[in-house]
């Protein structure tokens, strides 16, 4: 069974077909990479799904309903996770406030004027900070933490509405190797725990062949290949693509940001 | 930091100190002054040498009831919420029971209320709105200066006789613009009922956009202008004018033009033949005058401007008002300016019981320029008590009892 | 009215955009490349106009006025380029808008400057010479200088547009008014850069003060009057777009030449005077583009920009230092009116700094935590302080009831004016509020049958049992502390933490189910409620209210507060207003140039606590403890 599934998917800025009749799915559980050189319209699709932009045509179906055009928040209501490509978090509030205030959101107590929000969900978030490994910076101001940390902090906030979809875009941009594999390496273990799908975009073709469980390609605002590691590795149109452009399949030196 | 720390403690010890201040030793009468120095300083620094002036004076002659006179001044900031703050301040703290100044209409007005309320002898100096003693008047406030509506009446004759049919109309966008235009209109319509209003500019204050307004005027083909801009609209205003030949052929009559302070920064553009009210200190030949003036040039080697006038009499009546007194106590000042007869500058004057209206007046003229120098000529001295409405009108207009 | 008039008028229209475009674009580049609210600019015009009008006086003729001209161009570009070196460059990485209180501060000494320099009176420059005539257009003349103006306007448009197309130096003005981290990125000397770009949009400044000496008097009062009007042209065309500047100064001077031409007109028999509008046209103009348009007329979305400044720390609960010392506070509080008997005038002070303390709190709540910079929020003031003055005056309200109306009707205003502004970011909601704010003047300046016009309210005294100083006092005290504590309240509650999510980052709050909008248009509206508050109160200390209490002047002294006592912490408008209020209620009091010690002052705590005072006292703190 499908979780999310993408019909006939089309935006155009202008005169550029950025996403030109797209279609797939995610399956249950499954950890689906979405990949393709700049400018394919990745991002663009994916900024579709999570609410950001709205569609020219096509349906984004999740949980059985419609979701194209809907806001964000929307979007997050229904249960899906977010996390960015540069890590946003709440600068100016400490770890644990930052998922106190998603698990606050969640739990649709926004508008409550009384009780300090230091004093809810506080063992919840408490849990999740400490099943990201980040427990020990609880306190610690959210600006200060290092990228790597900020990271796992985003996802311990991506988490707090039990997401049964989780959108990661470039989850491991501007980390380094090593910080980089152990980051996936937590998200997936997380994510099988709990059954929730995963749609991610990556530029490190070593993350993407070493977790993803399917991968989709997108070339020029459409959707070339799909399938899993070995055939994407040996697909003709994938390499054409990717050579095409100048990019290897090796991974790429990727410099801090 | 450092610097931080220091600056610091310094604050700190200032305001401790600050609102807990003695007041000091009754050896003399003082008078709290409140004006809007820093708002209105072309009018106000030569008013503060008028009152300087005239203090010297009073203390010169033996002081009052014995005592020095002594004026305890502030800036009031220019608006009214500062202004009562202020005023308080001097009845709080200073302890002082008699106020006097301002320059602002709502200011004044923001004042007379508080002398109402609070029980303070109050004599606004300047502010001209005719609610300060007539809608908003009350037994604790008296008036020195002409009012708009005198203003007004002081001109009527010279507009009735230029015998013009088609008027425009200029003013600045604020009571006292508002006012003198309504009161203008309607003394007009009374004198002379064919009179028709082809155009009305209200310019908001000090934002005039000369050359629209002026082209307004002229496309409208007035045969006169009622002009009461004042200040640097003024002078935008008769720039545009001349450069466009708008004032050519056309009766121009202007509320306070032929003050040093609005006539004297148009230099020899000042626009002939206009009728205007104001101050030809140069030409006044009076006794009374020649003293003030002579006075005032030896001790500022400056020559006076209205506001010299207007603060120099403020305190000459304070004095005479409470030497009339016998005494600073409120009531029995109020009494005694009650129908207070005194001489200023411009010759002898009273302050009316019935509106505790002033009937210092002004001089009105034609404009000319003499040496490249603007000045007045063809005037007369218009005593306030003349253009008054008849008593009767007055208690209808002032609601106080008093 | 004619054809001919109408066109006429046009003309008018264009002479007058060209002075305000020059001034205006000076601002626009500043804004631009440094991101400073310069309400400085004005004084450098003013200063430009009494310099070249002085020169031109003195040494007359075409040398003396044209040479005149130039001359003061170049002085004031110099003078501005030593401001930015002597001052603002010291506190670039203070918090945002920080450095608007140190051109603030610049203001008040300028004006007070000049006063000592040239003396009360207006000074008249000459006529331009070999302009001094008129030319006949339509049968009608237009004054030759006009015909300059009208052509300088594009001159000057089509040269800065050269300027920026065409020279590195341009190219990097434009990099840095459209992604500041690129600019960094490559490399590029940014002191200079702020420095010759400051340096160039003061001498733009001071070239439209001295193109004016032909049309009006150097005055003390263009300062404020120019300011205002630059602000609204750079924001109508779109912050940073130079064509953009002068289209609005185009657009904005013809709706205002338009308005003066129509005159008096008759609407089903009422005669309406159209050219009372010019008080407040520019105003409806910008906020009619800015709801149509969010980033002006020709404006592009600017790029987030990481401020230079640390973000804010972690809002902590109030520890056991804090508290005693806010329970201190509130005895202290109690206690004055019996520690005061003797010196009355503490507690009337007293009542003003506190009603100053819980409008500049007010305004903290939406400008800090929010991130919503009000530059109106003297609107809430006003309509808190008119609505209970007009129930007095015309329904004759008792004291209470109309002190509860008070916030009832600023929060529907609030609630009305904060929908559109929300909408917007940055200083174009700052823009917005302001002139929905001055649209609220002008109704109240206007109206004059219902609000008293200019002369505003008289007779609104507290009714017994407040009808005393002391009982005022515990009043004004009671509210302030409650408002104080109820902002707070909602501060650590879960709203707080949505409205500084929303600010912090919009997107990740989006992303976690925050309604951003409608998050901070709530902040927005109870910030107005509790403005009202103090409004009401106001009205009731002085007596009497007038349309000064909406005043641009009293929104600014509220940012001034805010921004003194430190935008970053919970205690900083509190300490700032107190601050600001005592100290102007004390300098006025001891020297003729209270505005330029006043300014001073403000110049030194600027200069001393670049976080604000609390900010700067925290950090003492910090340096304090952790010494060797």
């Amino acid at each position: 069974m499908s979780v999310l599934s993408v019909a006939s998917l089309s935006k155009s800025f202008g005169a550029l077909r950025a996403v030109n009749d797209v279609s797939f799915s995610v399956r249950e559980g499954e950890f689906l990479a979405l990949i393709g050189p700049n400018g394919a319209g990745k991002s663009t699709c994916f900024n579709m799904i999570n609410g950001q932009l709205r569609p020219n045509a096509g349906e984004i179906r999740f949980a059985g309903r419609n979701i194209a055009g809907l806001p964000p928040r929307a979007i997050f209501r229904l249960g899906v996770g977010r996390t960015f490509q540069i890590a946003a978090t709440f600068g100016s509030m400490t770890a644990i406030e930052n998922v106190q205030t998603a698990l606050i959101s969640h739990a649709g107590e926004t508008y409550r004027f009384w009780r300090p929000a230091a004093a809810r969900h506080r063992e919840r978030a408490l849990a999740l900070l400490n099943q990201v490994g980040m427990r020990d910076a609880a306190l610690r101001s959210s600006r200060e933490l290092a990228y790597g940390d900020s990271k796992r902090l985003e996802f311990a906030i991506a988490l707090a509405n039990e997401p049964r979809l989780l959108l990661m875009d470039e989850p491991t941009a501007g980390m380094a190797p090593r910080e980089r594999n152990e980051l996936i390496a937590l998200v997936k273990r997380l994510v099988v725990e709990r059954k929730i799908s995963v749609l991610f975009t990556e530029h490190s073709m070593d993350v993407v062949f070493a977790f993803a469980d399917r991968i989709i390609v997108m070339a020029r605002g459409r959707l070339i290949a799909d399938g899993d590691a070995k055939s994407i590795r040996e697909n003709p149109r994938v390499q054409e693509v990717y050579f095409g452009t100048g990019k290897a399949f090796e991974p790429k030196p990727q410099s801090a940001r | 930091m450092k610097m931080g720390r220091v600056l610091f403690a310094a604050l700190a010890g200032t305001f401790l100190a600050a609102p807990f201040g003695p007041a000091s030793a009754q050896q003399s009468i003082r008078v709290g002054e409140l004006n809007s120095y820093k708002a209105q300083p072309a009018f106000l620094e030569p008013y503060k040498k008028g009152l300087d002036l005239a203090v010297e004076e009073v203390n010169a002659a033996g002081g009052v009831l014995g005592k020095r006179l002594e004026l305890v001044s502030r800036d009031d900031g220019g608006n009214p919420g500062d202004a009562v703050r202020v005023a308080e301040e001097l009845v709080t703290r200073e302890s002082l029971n008699m106020l006097a100044g301002t320059f602002l209409s709502n200011v004044g007005l923001a004042v007379t209320e508080f002398a109402g309320k609070n029980k303070v002898f109050f004599l606004a100096a300047e502010p001209l709105t005719d609610k300060i003693t007539w809608q908003n008047g009350n037994r604790y406030t008296f008036r020195l200066r002409s009012s708009t509506y005198m203003q007004v009446a002081m001109l009527m004759p010279d507009i009735v006789a230029a015998k013009k049919k088609r008027w425009a109309l200029v003013y600045p966008n604020f009571e006292y613009g508002q006012a003198s235009a309504a009161a203008f209109k309607e003394l007009l319509k009374s004198k002379q009922p064919d009179v028709e209003f082809v155009t009305e500019q209200a310019p908001p204050l000090g934002k005039l956009d000369a050359g629209a307004v002026v082209q307004a005027i002229d496309d409208a083909k007035p045969d006169a202008i009622f002009n009461v801009l004042f200040g640097p609209d003024l002078a935008k205003f008769v720039r545009e004018g001349n450069t466009r030949g708008v004032f050519k052929d056309r009766f121009v009559a202007s509320q306070l033009s032929g003050e040093p302070e609005y006539l004297d920064p148009l230099k020899d553009e000042a626009p002939v033949g206009w009728v205007v009210t104001g101050y030809p200190w140069y030409a006044i030949d009076t006794p009374e005058h020649k003293a003030f003036l002579s006075a005032y040039q030896k001790r500022f080697n400056d020559y006076p401007r209205l506001g010299s006038v207007v603060g120099y009499v403020t305190v000459k009546s304070l004095a005479a008002g409470i030497a009339k007194a016998g005494s600073t106590e409120t009531e029995k000042l109020i009494a005694a300016f009650s129908g207070l007869k005194l001489d200023g500058p411009f010759g002898p004057f009273s302050y009316r019981a019935i509106d505790h209206q002033a009937t210092m007046g002004a001089y009105v003229g034609k404009i000319a320029v003499k040496d490249g120098k603007p000045i007045m000529v063809d005037f007369k001295y218009v005593d306030g008590a003349s253009v008054l409405p008849s008593d009767a009108e007055v208690k209808k207009l002032r609601p106080a009892t008093d | 009215m004619s054809l001919n008039s109408l066109l006429f008028q046009a003309l008018d229209g264009l002479a007058a955009a060209s002075g305000l475009f020059f001034v205006a674009a000076g601002l626009s580049l500043i804004f631009g490349v440094t991101r400073i609210i310069n309400i400085a600019h004005g004084s450098l015009y003013m200063l430009g106009t009494y310099v070249a009008a002085t020169l031109a006086n003195h040494i007359g003729g075409a040398l003396g006025f044209w040479g005149g001209i130039l001359t003061t161009a170049v002085l004031i570009g110099l003078i501005g380029a030593v401001i930015e070196v002597v001052l603002l460059r010291r506190i670039y990485r203070a918090p945002e808008l920080f450095q608007l209180l140190a051109t603030f501060a610049l203001v008040l000494v300028i004006n007070d400057a000049t006063l000592w320099t040239w003396g009360p009176e207006d000074v008249l420059g000459p006529r331009a010479p070999g302009l001094r005539g008129a030319v006949e257009v339509l049968g009608r003349y237009l004054p030759s200088y006009d015909v300059f103006l009208i052509a300088a306007g594009p001159v000057v448009l089509i040269a800065l547009h050269f300027v920026l197309i065409r020279t590195r130096f341009g190219r990097l003005i434009r990099a840095a008014t459209q992604d500041r981290e690129m600019l960094g990125a490559l490399g590029v000397n940014q002191a200079l850069l702020f420095t010759s770009v400051f340096a160039l949009g003061s001498l733009l400044s001071g070239l439209g003060g001295a193109l004016q000496i032909a049309r009006e008097p150097a005055n003390l009062l263009m300062d404020l009057t120019v300011i205002s009007d630059a602000f609204v042209v750079v924001v109508v065309g779109g912050m940073g777009s130079i064509p953009g500047a002068y289209l609005a100064a185009v657009v904005i001077a013809e709706v205002k030449a338009l308005c003066i031409s129509i005159g008096v007109v008759t609407i089903a028999g009422v005669a309406v005077n159209v050219s009372k509008l010019t008080l407040v046209a520019e105003f409806l103009v910008m906020a009619l583009v800015l709801i149509a348009r969010p980033y002006g007329l020709l404006g592009r979305a600017q790029s987030m920009v990481r401020a230079l400044a640390e973000p804010e720390d972690p809002l902590r609960p109030a520890g056991p230092a804090l508290k005693l010392l806010g329970a201190a506070a509130v005895v202290a509080l109690a206690l004055l009116p019996l520690l005061a008997r003797n010196s009355p005038y503490a507690l009337v002070l007293g009542i003003d700094v506190l009603i100053a303390v819980l409008f500049a709190a007010s305004l903290h709540f939406i400008m800090g935590p929010g991130g919503m910079h009000s530059f109106g929020h003297a609107a809430y003031f006003g309509l808190g302080a008119y609505a209970a003055a007009l129930l007095v005056k015309w329904f004759a309200l008792s004291m209470p009831p109309a002190l509860i109306a008070a916030p009832v009707v600023a929060l529907l205003g609030a609630a009305l004016f904060g929908w559109f502004a929300v909408r917007l970011s940055g200083v174009y909601l700052a823009m917005l509020t302001l002139a929905f704010a001055q649209i609220v003047w002008s109704i109240v300046f206007q109206w004059s049958e219902v609000t008293g016009g200019s002369n505003g309210v008289l007779g609104i005294w507290p009714t017994a049992p407040f009808d005393n100083r002391a009982a005022l006092f515990w009043l004004t005290a009671a509210l302030t502390v409650v408002g104080i504590l109820l902002l707070r309240t909602f501060l650590f509650a879960p709203f707080g933490y949505a409205m500084r999510a929303g600010r912090d980052s919009p997107l990740r709050a989006e992303a976690i189910g925050i309604d951003v909008k409608r998050v901070h248009w709530i902040g927005f509206t109870i910030a107005g409620a509790v403005c009202g508050v103090a409004g009401g109160v106001f009205a009731f200390a002085k007596g009497s209210i007038s349309p000064e209490t909406i005043d641009v002047s009293r929104s600014i002294n509220g940012l001034v507060m805010v921004l003194l006592g430190g935008i970053q912490t919970l205690s900083g408008p509190i300490v700032g207003a107190s601050v600001f209020a005592l100290l102007q209620d004390t300098i006025m009091r001891q020297t003729e140039y209270w505005r330029a010690l006043l300014g001073g002052v403000i110049l030194l705590l600027v200069l001393a606590f670049p976080a604000g005072i609390v900010g700067g006292l925290g950090k003492l703190g910090t340096a304090w403890r952790r010494r060797p």
